[in-house]
């Protein structure tokens, strides 16, 4: 079999007909979507950290010592600035590298992309980890002294979502990201 | 309002031109339930990508980057979700096809990926220089792989090689 015979035999197959006008409008719309989800992924980071920032400054508004007060208060303000730096970073980490590089470079910067990713998803436990550091320090030793066993319940839950926050981020989506990764690398061995 | 104007013109000459091999990369890469929403997804690439094309490169081979690199990025989200590690998901459930066309087809899926978009890209008719432009290889490595692969897709198909 020659080049001109597996290439026409390729090739001549009857064309369809696009109905581009419909198209257009279709990747129209798929354009709007696009920066829609784009957007509500970052909305959800933050309204997450909003969630439980605001759940702890009513503790603080809430706390029967002044110090319970500074440590839920620190952890408030903590969680704020935290997610407002992840949802900073997500966002310029989240961008995939341009598709019209060729192959080989395109999956070289898509391994840097996903080592980025990997970087930032187990950094995020420490970001949010330091709002347990700081100011959970004072609602521990509050709740160890005996006067705010109350609060210990809001702390236990926070804990627990640093927990859930560092499984979904250092388990999940890493090993996602890894399996993904590694499919690459072995596509980029063979160009 | 032009400037929509024009790049709707563009991408109605880009889908006329070659609408039908992205429709024949899309069969090559996944299956046929698959093969629309891929279809759409370079489609959208292309649109996305439109505004930035300088012609640095040709449109051919411009497009073609596009087109396997979505498709690569597609096939591997799927596997990814289906949680199967084979180079493509086939149609289990298509019977194979009788035409020439679709043994070809068959030999093409059952390509690695590597090879695939060689194959793909050989098929369509582009030049070892422009193969080596949408892959990143030198042309003299796209030429061995091409003669390695004519000589396995001869085998797949049952067929005498004639060059």
């Amino acid at each position: 079999m020659t080049d001109d015979t597996l290439q026409r035999l390729w090739q001549d197959q009857p064309a369809r007909k696009e109905d581009t006008a419909l198209l257009i409008a279709l990747l129209r719309e798929k354009e709007r979507g696009f920066r829609r989800a784009i957007a509500a992924d970052l909305s959800g980071e933050l309204l997450f950290a909003l969630s439980f920032g605001a759940v702890t400054a009513a503790m603080a508004w809430r706390a029967s010592t002044p110090s319970l007060s500074l440590g839920f208060g620190m952890i408030s303000a903590t969680l704020l600035v935290a997610s407002a730096i992840i949802a900073f970073w997500r966002r310029r980490i989240v961008r995939e590298p341009s598709v019209d590089a060729s192959i080989s470079e395109h999956h070289a910067a898509l391994l840097r992309v996903y080592d980025s990713q990997i970087r930032f998803l187990r950094s995020v436990k420490w970001w949010y980890g330091l709002a347990l550091l700081g100011g959970g320090m004072f609602v521990l030793n509050e709740a160890i002294r005996g006067t705010g066993v109350p609060h210990l319940g809001a702390l236990v839950l926070v804990v627990l979502a640093w927990l859930a926050i560092w499984y979904k981020n250092d388990i999940r989506e890493v090993r996602q990201i890894e399996a993904l990764k590694s499919e690459v690398a072995e596509l980029l061995r063979g160009t | 309002v032009t400037t929509e104007k024009a790049r709707d013109a563009r991408f109605e000459t880009l889908l006329s031109d070659y609408g039908p091999a992205i429709r024949r990369l899309c069969s090559a890469y996944v299956d046929r339930t698959d093969s629309e929403d891929l279809f759409q997804e370079i489609a959208f690439a292309l649109w996305r990508a439109l505004p930035n094309f300088r012609g640095d490169a040709s449109e051919r081979t411009w497009l073609y980057r596009i087109a396997h690199n979505v498709a690569l990025g597609y096939a591997r989200r799927l596997r990814s979700r289906r949680n199967v590690s084979a180079d493509l998901v086939p149609d289990a459930a298509a019977p194979a096809p009788s035409t020439q066309h679709g043994e070809l087809l068959d030999a093409v899926r059952r390509l690695e990926l590597a090879d695939k978009n060689i194959a793909l890209l050989y098929l369509e008719g582009l030049t070892a220089e422009e193969i080596g432009s949408v892959t990143g290889m030198a042309p003299g490595t796209v030429a061995v792989r091409l003669t390695r692969l004519r000589r396995k897709l001869a085998v797949m198909l049952g067929v005498e090689q004639s060059r």
